[in-house]
């Protein structure tokens, strides 16, 4: 339902905002887990797009598809994608690659990976290596992807460091990772990320481990370098301050399949699926409504091993329609009078 | 009460899907282990020894001792078929002068029927009951010279196979107690390493040290040698096991130490602590439950070398000795090439050996991965 | 608004902490030689009154978690007093007594843990585990435990059919749940929230914020939140402190914090908090380097080489916590003449009302006339 006509606004039934200049787009992408207690379904049909020097944040509880959908489009998931298409248009190639169908571990899926499409994770050191000096280590992939000569990729490494704020920046080319701290490290990391200038990159938890100061400082500098370099990023993220601090759009992710789409105002100020309704309310605000109760949203996400008949939120949802929502799933629809505002809820079809 | 109370939703909820959070952990390692195929089948041809073991008297045609010259070196006697159903032919012995060897040649005049359920020699079931009754034996006179030695007869002509039976009863069960003796002894002394730590951690950590110093094989020899030649095999026996135990002990406790410390500073002794709960009461629910199944491991990956071990002192004289059988006392009988290559059947006690070994092996793999569920 | 008052919190003191310490030895070599002191928590002064809840923020490795172990003696405290107000004995120093004498006070303080995983232990079942602290303490046995462990889990939102079951069948907010049951199966007076919603999602987050103010309220419970998300502090506490390298920098009333704080150390963590408000975008004061390390802090005022307002007193002199006026303790030099930003209120976000079901809702009604209007939605601000 999502292979509407390229570049159109529209297609028919799958509402979705769609134009020339998306860097990414990901169609009805599903994506399974074989374990031993059963099938996990972990995406259901996602499309979304992201266009060209944007901040899309992607939000939702854990277990809802969010990371595996950044790790699909890197094509690093262990899980098995078992359909949909995920086109990736590099900078200046205007021809677009279908990277579910690139060999995961071919050449090809390696030039884009760390090059056109780069990601940082939630902690640090899963992608610095302990055994080399963090220098070293973006030297290597300016080597791998840009430049023959070392000395320049010694300077383009430091440069880096530069930019996201390391005091000095020489030397902690020559640290080890676990000389530094948390905050240094997802700095270097950010460096590494952003060493080969990346069409895009996926930003997966970046901030959920630090402390809040530390926090406040990568999303200025993420925010910084965003406008500097002018990549477009996936940010996914649970926490509503940080969509709210960063983003530029919202796609909200519920078991498997985006809900609701919108520009970041829009979700705040305009949201219209329940589900992100209770969201924003469930968390509490400062200096709003001190010494009452938070709304919460009742019960608990489904285990990943049973189906939801219906929408999948309409076990939890106080606006639930009987005989309509627990049997049919909703189809994403523009919100009326908007052209970039989807929802999948009963209530606006 | 409470589980009637709680099994009425379940019911309610039909037996679409089980439920899965009353089934206890080990029910769900359980589930796990059985689905690996290699570590099952380990199980049962683990299983199929141990049955033979215990039954091996009942078993074994002829006694395991019974020394018989007109059938020294007799190789594998071959099985015909006769009026009667399966039978053998009798052999007649002669001495090749040239090589010096026995030479036996079946003599198919007569076919002698192999009997089920035959009374033979007495023995002890269980070393309690008294019984004459045996699996199979052959019919025959006994001037006929007509025995079945399935897998062959030793230089003293006693039946390899009844030997190898009887010596399972040694070889299978001394690595297994020396092994669990030695994780009582590692367990109690590596929990209480860990809980209370401080200056008996410390010494205790050192006489480890001290213990793993010494060179393994030389350590065993000289405990083994230190066991008196003269006392009955079953002292023996134990004395062996403690000899194997008084090593391994400090592997095991190592392991313990580390895990009773990470379960010490879980929340749910915190928790505990935090009620009041006295040590016994923290070491009893806390500590041993969860390290329990990290210390089935340990033992059960502990097995084959035990028994590898046992094997190895009764080889070099130094563990059972004859009269008493083990696998080890038989791979003596193998020891020199001649006798490898002229009589190829006294090597079997090692395909047993192995087999044994490689089965604990696959199984200790089994069990590791089913309880670990985050592997 | 005021929680403090709604619980009817009578002004007594609960508990007071007067300069506790918690030095971690640090020990190297063979003969494991004490080489430094981890200063974890280093000279604290505290107190919580009766029924109020006293939140106690800071970033990882400020000492606020030690802080909330060593106050229920999970840790053995290096100096200080922790004085509490036990309802049977009366006054005690809990640093002062032995394993025995501790056994009788703990039942009035216990504690709910942050991760619902580590916390429960995975071999025994949901009823042995709501159940062991009666046991540990011979409180009930037999029939009148089960009943009491039912009545617990009821109050905490589980169904006491749940009892047979393990663990692992719980879902992050219900072993949070569980956990709360058992803290509350010995009536305690106190009990220590060590982050206990941080590792739960939001919406489940929500949940047992509530269940715990619903607690406090039915049980005038006083609670120790330790967190370090600070939109949740201020949702709860009544009063927070704020824990910087071990040592307590300010504490007052939550709105004089968050509004008027007083150290330039919570004016930037306040500063940092990201704000669920696309139309607020703040911009962090900037803190040059790290956090010290509690094994080698500055001299002085810990905060000093990271605080913009420092002079040549703050390198020398550690400041000391005092009060300046209406219970805001502040340890800073420039407490009054300092002019710091707090936070302004984010209530301009329209909380919109959910869509209403419609009324008489058949099975035969299309889908499309249940279409709300957008304005509806958005007109209840």
């Amino acid at each position: 339902m999502a292979n509407g006509a390229i570049g159109t606004a529209t297609a028919t039934t799958g509402a979705r905002v769609v134009s020339e200049d998306d860097v990414i787009r990901v169609e009805d992408l599903k994506l399974s887990f074989y374990t031993t207690l059963g099938v996990v379904r972990a995406l259901n049909g996602v499309s979304f797009n992201i266009p060209r020097g944007k901040v899309i944040g992607v939000v939702g509880e854990s277990g809802c598809g969010k990371s595996q959908t950044g790790l699909a489009i890197m094509r690093l998931t262990p899980g098995r994608i078992e359909g949909g298409r995920i086109l990736f248009r590099e900078f200046n190639a205007g021809e677009e690659i279908d990277i579910v169908q690139l060999d995961k571990n071919g050449p090809e899926m390696r030039k884009i990976r760390g090059n056109h499409i780069s990601m940082i994770f939630q902690e640090p050191m899963t992608s610095l290596n302990p055994c080399y000096t963090v220098g070293y280590q973006i030297e290597e992939a300016i080597l791998l992807h840009q430049t023959q000569d070392k000395a320049e990729a010694r300077r383009r490494a430091v440069d880096i460091l530069r930019k996201v704020g390391m005091p000095n920046p020489e030397r902690i080319a020559d640290s080890y990772p676990h000389q530094l701290s948390g905050g240094m490290r997802q700095r270097a990391m950010i460096a590494m990320a952003l060493s080969c200038t990346p069409t895009l990159l996926i930003a997966d938890e970046p901030t959920t481990a630090l402390d809040v100061t530390t926090e406040a400082q990568i999303l200025d500098l993420m925010r910084e370098l965003q406008h500097e370099i002018g990549t477009s990023i996936m940010f996914i993220t649970h926490n509503m301050g940080v969509v709210a601090q960063m983003c530029d759009e919202v796609a909200v992710m519920y078991l498997g399949r985006i809900i609701e789409r919108a520009a970041v105002d829009d979700i705040f100020y305009d949201p219209k699926h329940p589900y992100t309704i209770s969201l924003l309310r469930s968390i509490p605000r400062l200096g709003v409504a001190r010494g009452q109760k938070l709304e919460s949203i009742k019960g608990t996400v489904p285990d990943p091993y049973s189906t939801v008949p219906g929408c999948p939120f309409h076990p939890r949802c106080p606006a639930a329609i009987p005989g309509l929502c627990d049997a049919v799933m909703p189809d994403e629809v523009f919100v009326a009078g908007s052209r970039t505002h989807t929802v999948r809820c009963h209530l606006y079809t | 009460m409470a589980t009637a109370a709680g099994e009425l939703p379940k019911a309610a909820r039909g037996k679409k899907q089980e439920d899965v959070g009353q089934i206890p952990q080990w029910k769900l390692m359980v589930r796990r282990f059985s689905q690996s195929k290699l570590s099952v089948g380990a199980l049962i041809v683990l299983g199929f020894m141990y049955t033979m073991m215990i039954f091996s008297d009942f078993i074994a045609p002829y006694p395991h001792d019974a020394l018989d010259s007109n059938n020294a070196f007799a190789p594998p006697t071959q099985i015909v078929w006769g009026p009667e159903g399966p039978g053998i032919y009798g052999l007649k012995q002669e001495l090749d002068i040239e090589r010096f060897q026995w030479i036996y040649t079946p003599d198919p005049s007569t076919i002698y029927p192999i009997r089920f359920f035959v009374q033979g020699h007495e023995y002890y079931f269980l070393g309690l009951f008294p019984s004459r009754l045996h699996l199979f034996g052959v019919e025959a006179p006994p001037e006929a010279n007509a025995k079945i030695f399935l897998w062959g007869a030793d230089k003293e002509g006693r039946d390899l196979f009844s030997r190898v039976l009887k010596g399972s009863q040694i070889s299978l069960t001394l690595g297994f107690f020396g092994v669990f003796l030695f994780v009582v002894i590692g367990s109690i002394v590596g929990t209480a390493s860990g809980y209370f730590g401080g200056a008996l951690d410390n010494l205790i950590q050192r006489l480890i040290e001290l213990i793993r110093s010494f060179p393994d094989l030389p350590l065993y020899m000289a405990l083994a040698a230190a066991v008196p030649l003269t006392v009955p095999v079953t002292v023996r026996y134990f004395m062996i096991t403690i000899v194997i135990a008084v090593v391994g002990w400090t592997g095991l406790a190592r392991e313990v130490r580390g895990k009773v410390l990470a379960f010490r500073s879980a929340d749910y002794t915190a928790a505990a602590i935090a009620a009041g709960a006295s040590h016994w009461h923290i070491i009893t629910y806390h500590l041993l439950p969860n390290a329990m199944s990290h210390i089935v491991v340990v033992g059960m990956l502990a097995i084959p070398g035990a028994i590898g071990l046992e094997t190895a002192l009764s080889f070099l004289g130094l563990g059972i000795l004859p009269p008493a059988v083990s696998w080890g006392v038989l791979l003596r009988d193998a020891q020199t090439v001649q006798a490898v290559v002229t009589y190829p059947w006294l090597l079997i006690p090692v395909i047993l050996l192995i087999v044994t070994v490689m089965a604990f092996n696959l199984l200790g793999d089994g069990v590791r991965d089913a309880v670990d569920p985050y592997a | 608004m005021d929680t403090a008052q709604k619980n009817g919190a009578s002004g007594e003191i609960l508990l007071e902490v007067r300069g506790l310490k918690k030095h971690f030895p640090i020990q190297s070599g063979f003969l494991r030689r004490v080489t430094g002191y981890v200063k974890a928590v280093d000279g604290i002064d505290f107190y919580i009154k009766k029924g109020e809840t006293l939140g106690l923020v800071g970033e990882s490795g400020c000492g606020k978690s030690t802080t909330g172990r060593t106050i229920l003696r999970l840790l053995d405290p290096t100096a200080g007093e922790i004085i509490f107000d036990d309802p049977n004995i009366g006054k005690v120093d809990l640093a002062k007594l032995n394993r025995a004498q501790l056994k009788r006070v703990r039942p009035n303080m216990q504690i709910i843990f942050q991760d619902p995983f580590s916390s429960l232990n995975p071999r025994l079942t949901v009823g042995q585990i709501v159940g062991e602290p009666l046991e540990i303490q011979k409180v009930a046995s037999g029939q009148k435990l089960k009943d009491r462990v039912a009545e617990l889990l009821q109050e905490v939102g589980i169904r006491p059919e749940n009892m047979t079951r393990y663990p692992h069948a719980f879902s992050g907010g219900q072993r949070q749940r569980i956990g709360i049951a058992r803290a509350l199966a010995l009536n305690p007076k106190l009990i220590v929230c060590d982050e206990p919603v941080s590792a739960l999602d939001v919406s489940i987050q929500a949940q047992v914020l509530n269940l715990l103010e619903d607690l406090q309220e039915k049980y005038n419970l006083t609670y120790l939140f330790i967190a370090h998300d600070l939109s949740v502090v201020e949702h709860i506490s009544d009063r927070v402190a704020v824990m910087y390298v071990g040592y307590i920098v300010e504490m007052a009333r939550t709105e004089q914090l968050y509004y008027h704080p007083k150290h330039p150390y919570t004016e930037a963590l306040l500063a940092a908090i990201p704000k669920p408000d696309p139309r607020k975008r703040t911009r962090p004061i900037k803190l040059p380097g790290d956090v010290p390390s509690p094994a080698n802090p500055p001299s002085g005022c810990y905060f000093h080489p990271r605080c913009r307002y420092a002079e040549e007193i703050c390198k020398v002199e550690r400041p000391p916590l005092r009060d300046i006026g209406g219970e805001h303790w502040v340890a800073c030099h420039f407490a009054e003449k300092l002019q710091l930003q707090g936070i302004t209120p984010l209530n301009e976000i329209p909380l919109i009302e959910l869509p209403r079901r419609q009324a008489s809702v058949s099975a035969t009604t299309t889908a499309a006339t249940q279409i709300p209007h957008p304005q509806s939605l958005s007109s209840q601000v």
